[in-house]
């Protein structure tokens, strides 16, 4: 597959601090990319230097279809949600796909269409701050693709939204990337991340901590989620070295299971010692593979 | 179309719509219209024109004559009935919008009396005709007399005062009022449009909207696109006002407006583009350096956009004495310079040289004040809830 964005070995510091280090990956023709990290990880950093708003301090970035120079070629909604307050709808968005060299008749058209879309029609010629935040956020989320760039880059773009909206951009999304559009999606909501990226870049304190296929990240995950009730001793449970996370309320428990492979050992061990009522072993969630990999838990590198 | 004139266009359009700046621009000016006007009308009213006056001519033949004084003035003499009965004078003067009514006497000649019935006395109404009247009457009693009216008249004419000032250039008061008029104009308008281009970048700094500008175009863009579009608001405003002032000053003032398109002129139009590039820079640093307005009002960022209007502290010091030596030493500091050059030359014509020279020093401070704006701007309109330090900007400004 045709690599749209290539991002090789970039670092960025401020001051002592290194905001971004030695970060590569590959943004492929056609993809939604999530983009994943913990607050002040150095994802916003990323994003600025893929959009030439900075520069790298070492690294390079490069794209198959256009220079770094050339901002119409991509498309921005930041998690930073500023909008002119005090202009009308329809010319906001026009100014800003003219910004991206989109020409005046055609960016109308466009713009009508994506309002439309949105169910914002009848607020073409309403000043911004008329609107509600959601309906803003509509707004931002237009002039961010009107211009049909090649890359798109959203950065918490379902924050604030309501499950019906959530699920229309959820489809928009997809339907972009039917069209041709490559998507690099930065996003806390892990759900909504399984559900559109194939594959995933979990980037902390400046440093790649996951980067692949969200479902080979799964599967090689070296542990496994592990739920059950039962009636018995469970102390020689809590004292398994393989085990961790140990949780119990109620009359239920749940852990985390390292060393999988071993896993039917592991079942016919705790078969002789307590008597199962339930069990599920399944494999973590993102959500789950997140919250492991930035606490520190076992990464996979 | 470049993105800079884009921004350019974006700016202008979205402030030409704005309440403030509308306000600014057009009612200012009109109200100072409406206030000079009416100070106009009302001086006007208190000086002979659109008078209507009765005459009661109890003589029979001195009304002809002192109507033929007033044919070609703004006063207008009707022929009244003979009455003296106040209330049918009262009604007389209603009826037919007079301002006062005079009762020539039928002894006038030897009375030497004539009465003014009126209802609100205008000093200098009643001066003009009992002037006018007595020189009737005299003429009367001399060819009454046997003398030769006229040649005595003549030989008894009043002197009149022509003024004529021998200043260079001189317009009389013109040349004093407008130029420095305009050179106040210039700069409060350097300043407000100064202070409006550091409240937008502010404005888009602190709602959060550079960062979406930045992915769209580059800060050097931005940066130019807003200083032309504040610079094009502020030549407007100039012209506007510019003209509203001429108008006033040509209506009601008498004074000539040839002097407006004069070299000093022109020059001054220069420092007031250079001053506005200036001072332009300085609000951009200003604006992009703090994280809010109300910081970057308090702020030794705040500081340095107040500096420019330090000259007009020095006002009556540079207009009483425009080339002694503070104003001197305040032309070469660039950053004093167009606002006290443009209050200088208000009232003098430096020399050549002198102006030369000082062009020069603003232009280069203008130009450095203008690139170190967009060097912070990149780094100060992304640096949000913060204020830059001045170590910060001496840091960007370097990198």
């Amino acid at each position: 597959m045709e690599k749209v964005l290539k991002v090789e070995n970039i670092i960025k510091n401020y001051a002592a601090e290194k905001a971004v280090d030695e970060v590569s990956f590959d943004l492929y023709d056609g993809e939604i990319l999530g983009l994943l990290g913990p607050n002040g990880a150095g994802k916003t950093t990323i994003i600025r230097m893929i959009l030439n708003i900075i520069a790298p301090d070492d690294g390079k970035i490069s794209f198959s279809n256009f220079s770094i120079e050339d901002k119409d070629k991509m498309g921005y909604l930041p998690e930073e949600r500023g909008i002119y307050k005090d202009t009308k709808v329809l010319e906001t968005i026009i100014y800003f796909a003219d910004l991206n060299n989109m020409p005046a008749p055609e960016s109308k058209e466009k713009a009508k269409y994506w309002l439309k879309k949105l169910e914002l029609e009848d607020y073409a010629n309403n000043q911004i701050d008329e609107l509600s935040k959601g309906m803003q956020q509509k707004v931002q989320f237009i002039i961010s693709i009107i211009h049909n760039p090649e890359l798109l880059i959203v950065d918490e773009l379902f924050s604030g939204l309501d499950p019906v909206n959530q699920d229309l951009f959820k489809s928009i999304l997809e339907e972009l990337v039917e069209n041709g559009m490559s998507i690099l999606l930065s996003s806390h909501r892990m759900n909504m991340v399984e559900e559109l990226c194939d594959r995933i870049f979990l980037i902390n304190k400046g440093k790649r901590v996951l980067y692949g296929n969200l479902n080979e990240i799964k599967n090689n995950y070296d542990q496994k989620k592990v739920e059950m009730k039962y009636k018995g001793n469970d102390n020689f449970l809590k004292e398994n070295i393989n085990v961790s996370n140990f949780n119990k309320k109620n009359k239920k428990v749940n852990f985390y299971l390292n060393n999988p492979e071993n896993l039917n050992a592991f079942l016919d061990d705790i078969n002789e010692k307590i008597d199962i009522k339930e069990i599920s072993i399944t494999s973590p969630s993102l959500h789950d593979i997140f919250i492991n990999s930035i606490k520190g838990g076992v990464g996979n590198e | 179309m470049n993105n800079t004139f884009k921004v350019a266009k974006w700016e202008i359009k979205k402030n030409i719509r704005n309440k403030t700046f509308l306000f600014m621009t057009f009612i200012f000016p009109l109200l100072i219209l409406v206030i000079a006007g009416g100070a106009g009308y009302i001086g006007g009213s208190s000086s002979q024109s659109g008078l209507k006056i009765g005459v009661i001519d109890q003589t029979d033949y001195i009304y002809e004559e002192l109507n033929q004084n007033f044919t070609k003035s703004d006063i207008t003499l009707d022929k009244i009935k003979n009455t003296t009965d106040k209330d049918e004078l009262r009604n007389i003067l209603e009826d037919n919008n007079y301002d006062s009514i005079v009762l020539l006497p039928s002894n006038i000649i030897n009375s030497n009396q004539a009465t003014v019935y009126y209802k609100e006395l205008r000093g200098l109404d009643s001066d003009v005709i009992s002037k006018i009247l007595s020189n009737i009457v005299i003429k009367k009693r001399l060819i009454e007399s046997g003398y030769s009216a006229n040649k005595i008249l003549n030989l008894t004419q009043n002197i009149n005062f022509q003024t004529q000032s021998l200043q260079k250039d001189d317009t009389g008061m013109a040349a004093i009022f407008l130029p420095l008029g305009l050179a106040m104009l210039m700069a409060f308008s350097s300043m407000f449009s100064g202070s409006a281009l550091m409240q937008s970048i502010n404005k888009e700094k602190s709602d959060k909207l550079v960062e979406i500008l930045f992915s769209s175009l580059t800060p050097k863009n931005l940066m130019y696109g807003k200083v032309l579009g504040y610079g094009f608001l502020g030549i407007c405003q100039v012209i506007i006002w510019g003209a509203a002032g001429s108008i006033v000053a040509n209506r009601f003032f008498d004074l000539p407006l040839n002097i407006l398109f004069s070299i000093k002129n022109a020059y001054m139009f220069v420092y007031f583009l250079l001053g506005f590039a200036m001072i332009s820079g300085l609000n951009a640093i200003a604006g992009a350096s703090s994280k809010d307005l109300q910081s970057s009002g308090q702020s030794l960022n705040g500081l340095i956009v107040i500096v420019p209007i330090v000259p007009v502290w020095f006002a009556s010091i540079l207009l009483q004495n425009p080339s002694g030596t503070i104003s001197r030493i305040l032309s070469y500091v660039p950053i004093f310079t167009p606002t006290t050059m443009l209050l200088r030359m208000g009232v003098s014509t430096p020399p050549i040289w002198e102006i030369a020279l000082t062009t020069g020093l603003l232009a280069l401070t203008a130009f450095f004040f203008i690139r170190l704006a967009s060097k912070i701007f990149r780094v100060g309109m992304l640096m949000y809830g913060k204020d830059m330090s001045l170590k910060e900007i001496i840091k960007w400004s370097r990198a």
